[in-house]
């Protein structure tokens, strides 16, 4: 954007802006959208937003990644350097950037018949390179963000595809059941985060249940580090042991749970728990583990079963219902749920009643 | 630091490494928490075992982000997923103080002293 410009002082009206955003190359409609967003924060309107983001519905489930690079500099979105369709950058970090929001969108449209994070067709966006050794990537509730490692004990955070998955399905929690992010229900948000972050990574390789590692953020560590991932939904707690970073600290099992203060409340420890149930019922089902467990897990959050404060007990009590819903009472798939939770120290009753259903 | 003679400025010393005049001795707890790995980061810092510059810089920085008068907690209502979370506590000969950030709560010169001190605090 010609920085003579203010965008204040020459706003293009909503109307204007949603016109660009329909009909006009990807710069155009970036543009717009910055030029809507930064008018947005200015007039304190986000009801703005919401308008022009319905307007940004892609029709019939199209994705529509953008990809931006932040150069090092605390400014988001950054630079636009890649939309859709666009050929690669020859960056890695935008290129599996781009690849990453792609699988993780194709596994929910395709597998849950999910049109984007908000089911509307919501642009996927995308910044690298942000910040400087940034030892990260997170979802700041409009965008993913992701660093480039320190270079020492990490690697860029677009390296592992889990990653990815891992935090658009932040997004996904947000727009469904908004699990709140402390304690046991924000170890649930994180436990959904992993499973349907290995779920996008197991369907890029084609393994099924029995051949998936279960592990997430497997590329991260440089070769210096002494551990294999940073968590292993398969037996968590034995991820890494390192002298620098310490060992995996994530529990199995409900009589290791870890109530400690930081970590609001150990939300990244103590989602080893139901990442363990959710391992052990795909493995039990047995055959690709998107198509039964995870369809499972999903209808949890598509059909707000969990009000926001959810205990593990009451994603169990759900999980259990809706498997029985899905595949009947008493089946297979029932009883794969059942021993999940129970492998973890939860037993499964009925839910009272489903939430918000 | 060998004891000097008593006919050479004592006070040099007397003076402690890495201090400059207007420069305290600063005791730092730092605890970095959250993000997408989740691992814990715990280093205590004593500002004597930095180069002049270091703890020059440092200084500067807690100034800039006027840490002593910050409340207890600079956090969010709704802490975003996979942020970082910090607590931090700085003691000098005369005061100390505690306080508890969520990273996208901190202002940029607060952050701006988390930053430096997780680089600090990586250090072998």
């Amino acid at each position: 954007m010609d920085p003579r410009i203010n965008p204040i002082e020459c706003i293009l009206p909503p109307h204007i802006l949603r016109e660009i955003s329909q009909r006009g190359n990807t710069s155009q409609r970036d543009r717009a959208l910055r030029t809507l967003a930064v008018s947005e924060r200015q007039r304190g309107r986000r009801e703005a937003i919401g308008a022009f983001a319905f307007a940004l519905a892609t029709p019939a489930g199209e994705k529509r990644r953008t990809i931006y690079d932040a150069h090092n500099s605390d400014t988001l979105p950054g630079q636009l350097v890649r939309g859709e369709g666009d050929k690669p950058t020859g960056d890695p970090a935008a290129d599996e950037a781009y690849d990453g929001l792609g699988s993780t969108y194709d596994l929910y449209k395709q597998i849950y018949n999910r049109n984007s994070i908000d089911n509307q067709g919501m642009r996927l966006d995308g910044t690298v390179h942000y910040q400087q050794n940034l030892d990260n990537a997170f979802w700041n509730g409009n965008q993913m963000v992701f660093g480039d490692g320190d270079g020492e004990l990490f690697e860029r955070f677009t390296k592992s595809v889990d990653v990815i998955g891992h935090e658009l399905t932040h997004g996904v929690t947000q727009f469904t059941i908004g699990l709140v992010y402390k304690d046991q229900p924000g170890a649930l948000n994180e436990s959904i985060s992993d499973v349907f972050g290995s779920l996008v990574k197991q369907r890029v390789l084609g393994q099924d249940a029995a051949s998936a590692d279960w592990l997430i953020g497997q590329g991260l560590f440089t070769p210096s580090v002494k551990g294999v991932a940073l968590r292993s939904m398969k037996a968590p707690g034995t991820a890494y042991d390192d002298p620098v970073l310490g060992k995996d600290p994530q529990p199995a099992h409900m009589r290791d749970y870890q109530d400690v203060s930081y970590d609001n409340g150990g939300v990244h420890i103590n989602s080893g728990i139901p990442n363990h149930a959710f391992y052990v019922t795909a493995v039990e089902i047995g055959g690709n583990a998107w198509e039964k467990a995870g369809m499972i897990w999903y209808v949890m959050s598509r059909d707000r079963w969990l009000q926001a404060n959810a205990s593990f007990q009451d994603a169990a009590a759900a999980t259990y219902d809706i498997a029985a819903e899905l595949y009947g009472t008493g089946s297979l798939e029932q009883q794969a749920v059942a021993k999940g939770w129970a492998e973890v120290g939860i037993s499964v009753q009925p839910a009272a009643s489903a939430a918000g259903a | 630091m060998s004891k000097a003679p008593a006919c050479i400025n004592i006070k040099q010393d007397s003076e402690p490494q890495g201090h400059s005049p207007g420069t305290e001795r600063m005791r730092i707890s730092f605890e970095r928490s959250g993000g997408f790995a989740g691992i814990r980061l715990r280093r205590t810092i004593d500002s004597d075992t930095l180069s002049p510059e270091e703890a020059r810089k440092l200084g500067e920085m807690i100034d800039a982000a006027h840490f002593f008068d910050l409340p207890p907690s600079v956090t969010s209502e709704k802490p975003g997923p996979d942020r970082f979370q910090y607590q931090l506590t700085i003691e000098t000969k005369t005061r100390s103080h505690t306080v508890l950030v969520d990273e996208e709560a901190a202002t940029k010169e607060l952050h701006a002293l988390l930053s430096y001190l997780t680089t600090l605090a990586r250090r072998k």
